[in-house]
């Protein structure tokens, strides 16, 4: 799977920076997973929507992305992914990859209908959560190889973010 | 010999995301940041005491899905709780002296509202007034012309 991780402008701050993926099947519109996840819910859950955005700016500017903020173990023990906590009232999940408190990477994720017990009921909610499964490691791959360093202020990640293979 | 600079992430804005954060007020952002660091005090507290979620939510009478909700950020707290809390953790989060020095601090304001054959005056306490803007007092008397 080739993809690059970019930095999201408006939701990085100084207490985290927000990472997002951009397939290489979506360069041509450079719409990130992110960017997806908020045109295919931004009509029918709107508010739940801006909710998200706006918790996800807080820990850019003010919290960090503390373990608190996530619901860990969403997909295997040990594979980085986790889940931007939702109760189950709420309709959205949202998948997020944490590397300490300081990055975030938020992906894809769906509507969670409220009957489903696991994850594998949804095939768009499965399909996003394998989808930043290979993200977080390839990522971790580069952090243990140092082609990704964190900055000096331990903020932010510095190095290659093209993940693309045979370059 | 020159060094190669590390280089950063490349800066990524889209037109959905842009729109949600124009319609974001400040104020419904403090809001949420504030509901945020209070749940990251209380967890810190509960840190600072040694226990695990699970021991906080045997101390608090609660099932560990309600601790789950409280520290996630999005718990909209009663003050019951949130002294309940303050008595198990040993933690200072609703803080009074503060707000007993703005109830002291009364500040007064003029509001004059003209319209067709109107003119209202009075004078408001905004502190008094913010909890219930409906009950703003204000005298009128018929407006004349010429």
């Amino acid at each position: 799977m080739n993809f690059r991780l970019v930095k999201i402008l408006g939701l990085s701050g100084e207490k985290a920076t927000i990472y997002t993926v951009i397939l290489e099947e979506d360069e041509p519109s450079k719409k990130s997973l992110f960017d997806h996840f908020l045109d295919e819910n931004n009509s029918k859950f709107r508010e739940e929507v801006k909710d998200i955005v706006k918790r996800i700016k807080a820990m850019g500017h003010k919290t960090g992305a503390t373990d608190i903020f996530f619901k860990d173990w969403e997909g295997k023990p040990g594979d980085g992914v986790c889940a931007l906590f939702d109760s189950p009232d709420k309709h959205l999940r949202l998948y997020c990859i944490r590397f300490g408190n300081a990055v975030l990477v938020v992906g894809g994720g769906g509507h969670k209908p409220k009957s489903m017990k696991a994850l594998q009921e949804s095939k768009k909610l499965a399909k996003e959560n394998d989808l930043m499964k290979i993200v977080s490691i390839e990522i971790a791959a580069r952090i243990r190889d140092r082609e990704l360093t964190w900055s000096q202020d331990g903020n932010e990640l510095e190095g290659d973010f093209k993940f693309y293979d045979n370059e | 010999m020159t060094m190669n600079k590390p280089k950063s992430a490349e800066e990524h804005t889209s037109k959905a995301l842009d729109d949600l954060l124009n319609e974001i007020t400040p104020r419904e952002q403090a809001r949420t940041d504030n509901k945020m660091l209070l749940a990251v005090k209380i967890d810190e507290a509960r840190k600072a005491k040694g226990w695990s979620k699970q021991v906080f939510a045997q101390e608090m009478g609660q099932h560990p899905s309600v601790i789950s909700k409280w520290l996630s950020g999005t718990h909209n707290f009663t003050s019951d709780t949130l002294w309940d809390i303050e008595e198990k953790l040993g933690v200072e989060l609703i803080c009074l002296k503060e707000r007993e020095w703005k109830v002291t601090k009364v500040v007064e304001y003029k509001i004059v509202v003209q319209g067709p054959g109107i003119f209202t005056t009075g004078y408001v306490n905004p502190y008094s007034a913010m909890p219930l803007a409906g009950e703003i007092n204000v005298e009128s008397k018929p407006y004349k012309y010429g």
